[in-house]
């Protein structure tokens, strides 16, 4: 057998899939075998020896139990209610407002978690009794709520892109600085999605809260003050030449939060604030941002007494499960990686779909085709993991027009896009499953019926994104 | 072992034991993360402040994290939070799936089993040779041999879930 059936041979193996084979397990075997018959048992025994210690001891990698970590601890610390306390009080007038409300609060979230799964499951308890309680429908609601926590991964810091950037060994600040954008407009046409569906049908969204019913804000007089004050402060320092363009807008930002939010959610901004702002900046390496992050929240949740010694066992309880999840799957992946680079079939891929002759951006859309399709029967992670050994080196053999690197982050920000359509579309959406097992009294079908409207939003931003790589690539290239 | 069919095997028997040792496990991972982030933020902090990080807390991070996700992987079989596609055998019968998911707990354990068995060989030959990390020479074969450790204790885990699908289907 030639290098190349034995990768096709691989790959129908890992067919086993269907019959409820995990799919870490799955690459591990296939991977393990694979590499044995190219290169023999012994050679596969002695990477077994220590890749399985030195690929999970690497410094890139720490940023996934800590990210999980930190938005598990922001799970319980009641971050996510007063976020959707303070966005009902901007949105609750207008019609449609609290699902609004959920969106902005979802955004926020998201600046802190980096995974969906978490950020539905926290708003399924923190707003949608609250939408219940003003009778919006069922499937409105947890459709909302389920694409809202798309959010979670949409906006920066975000697990998939996390594991993107290792795959594919790109930097993970520059991923997070492209998603930005596209995030925000994410948020963005959800918001006016709720308002066009809301004006075409009211009794989905029939009551806006009355003014005296929304929670008060709590924020003291001095806080505009102090506000203006910092803002006045790092500017002078800027002149000065004191401070970086970067303090600079994180300072402003601050300011703005101080000036116009209310003191309950000043801990969330600050830390998303600090996090993001500072991998932006380059102030610190992800992992550092990652780790500064937790120790904030998990302080914040002590000082305000939101998080008891019960609270935090359940976070690492729940950070276990997770990371162990996505270890052993990046574990089979990369003993798959490995069998299939031995292989050369990811070579021979490349070569032979730039030699067809197709248009790049025809064989970039055929692939997220594929990825939506895929992405309907399978976990998304273990969707890209497994794909991108041949999907990447056919994207980084195409010809854009662009820098090889930019190829590869704007492509990053796609598969992120298609991800989070996987994570609410039919017929597995995993978020939709998620809010289901905290809505039972919602069906299934009502759920996906309130988030197709949603996804058309997405293929639009989608697309959007396909044509202007701009939307991603432009704020990489002012930050660096 | 006893002669009573229902009770084969101390395996069975132990395994209130072992599912305490994996919870207690997992929670000493977590915390293993939370003084990484603890000492992470004091690095960068010290390094903002006085210009002073703690030298080389990279290193503790990049063993930190081998050893945390091996404290992680016996928790996530045994709470079965390893992801599988399930959308394609929704028609067979409860007692068929368990079957299933404890066949391939069996082939699982025969990983876990083998990366045991390697990282024990890497730690071996990682103490002879007195591997250590680049700035703090901190010597490696330490946290192998845990890691070793703790691959074994992922193998007991698959067996023990196999062993349950098998008793009494989910």
């Amino acid at each position: 057998m030639t290098s190349l059936q034995i990768a096709i041979l691989g790959f129908s193996m890992l067919g086993l899939m269907v019959l409820r084979k995990p799919i870490g397990l799955s690459m591990l075997v296939v991977g393990g075998i694979g590499y044995s018959m190219l290169n023999g048992v012994g050679p596969f025994l002695a990477y077994m020896k220590t890749n399985t210690y030195h690929q999970f001891a690497n410094y890139t990698l720490s940023v996934i139990p800590l990210f999980i970590l930190m938005g598990a601890l922001a799970e319980r610390a009641g971050i996510a209610r007063a976020l959707f306390k303070a966005a009902e009080r901007g949105f609750g007038q207008t019609r449609g407002g609290l699902a609004m409300a959920v969106i902005g609060a979802c955004m926020a979230f998201g600046a802190i978690c980096g995974s969906s799964v978490a950020t539905t499951a926290t708003f399924g308890r923190a707003a949608l009794p609250e939408l219940r309680r003003y009778r919006y429908d069922g499937g409105f609601a947890t459709g909302t709520i389920a694409v809202g926590g798309t959010l979670g991964i949409l906006i920066p810091p975000s697990v998939i892109l996390v594991v993107y950037a290792i795959t594919t060994e790109q930097n993970i600040a520059k991923l997070f600085q492209a998603a930005l954008i596209p995030g925000l407009l994410a948020a963005f046409f959800y918001c006016i999605v709720i308002a066009i569906v809301v004006r075409r049908n009211p009794d989905l969204a029939p009551a806006a809260p009355a003014q005296e019913e929304l929670p008060p804000a709590s924020k003291p007089g001095w806080m505009r003050g102090l506000a203006i004050l910092l803002l006045a402060g790092t500017t002078a320092l800027w002149f000065a030449d004191r401070i970086e363009l970067t303090l600079l807008v994180l300072g402003g930002l601050l300011a703005l939060v101080m000036a116009f939010a209310d003191l309950a959610i000043l801990p969330a901004l600050a830390i998303a604030l600090i996090v993001v702002g500072g991998i932006y900046g380059g102030v610190f390496t992800p992992t550092e941002g990652a780790a500064v992050g937790t120790i904030a929240m998990l302080a914040a949740g002590l000082i305000q007494r939101s998080l008891s010694l019960a609270d935090i066992r359940e976070a690492l309880r729940q950070t276990a499960v997770t990371s162990g999840m996505i270890f052993i799957i990046l574990l089979g992946a990369e003993v798959f990686g490995a069998f299939l680079a031995l292989s050369r079939l990811p070579t021979v891929a490349a070569e032979w779909v730039g030699g067809l002759g197709y248009s790049p951006y025809l064989v970039v859309i055929a692939m997220l085709a594929f990825y939506i399709l895929l992405g309907a029967v399978m976990d998304e992670l273990a969707m890209i993991l497994l794909t991108l050994p041949v999907f990447f080196p056919v994207v980084q053999g195409l010809d854009f027009g662009m820098f090889p690197d930019d190829v590869a982050i704007w492509f990053g920000i796609l598969v992120l896009i298609v991800v989070g359509i996987g994570l609410t579309a039919p017929p597995i959406g995993l978020n939709v499953f998620v809010i289901h097992q905290i809505a039972k009294d919602v069906p299934l079908f009502a759920t996906y019926r309130g988030v197709l409207p949603f996804l058309l939003a997405d293929v639009i931003r989608l697309a959007l994104v396909v044509a202007f790589p701009g939307l991603a690539l432009w704020l990489v290239r002012v930050l660096s | 072992m006893s002669d009573d069919p229902t009770s084969s095997g101390t395996l069975w028997q132990a395994q209130p034991a072992i599912d305490r040792a994996i919870g207690w496990v997992a929670i000493g991972g977590g915390a293993l993360a939370l003084g990484m982030a603890l000492l992470v933020t004091v690095s960068v902090f010290g390094r903002w402040l006085f210009s002073m990080p703690i030298e080389g807390d990279f290193e503790f991070v990049k063993m930190g994290t081998a050893l945390a996700v091996f404290c992680y992987l016996p928790y996530t079989q045994v709470q079965r939070g390893n992801i599988m596609v399930d959308s394609l055998t929704t028609g067979l019968p409860q007692r068929g799936r368990a079957l299933l998911d404890a066949l391939w707990d069996l082939v699982y354990a025969g990983v876990a089993l083998l990366m045991a068995h390697g990282l024990s060989t890497g730690a071996m030959e990682a103490l002879k040779s007195r591997e250590t990390t680049m700035q703090l020479q901190l010597l490696v074969w330490p946290a192998i041999a845990i890691c070793a450790v703790l691959a074994l204790l992922l193998f007991f885990s698959a067996l023990v879930s196999a062993a349950r699908l098998v008793r009494r289907p989910a």
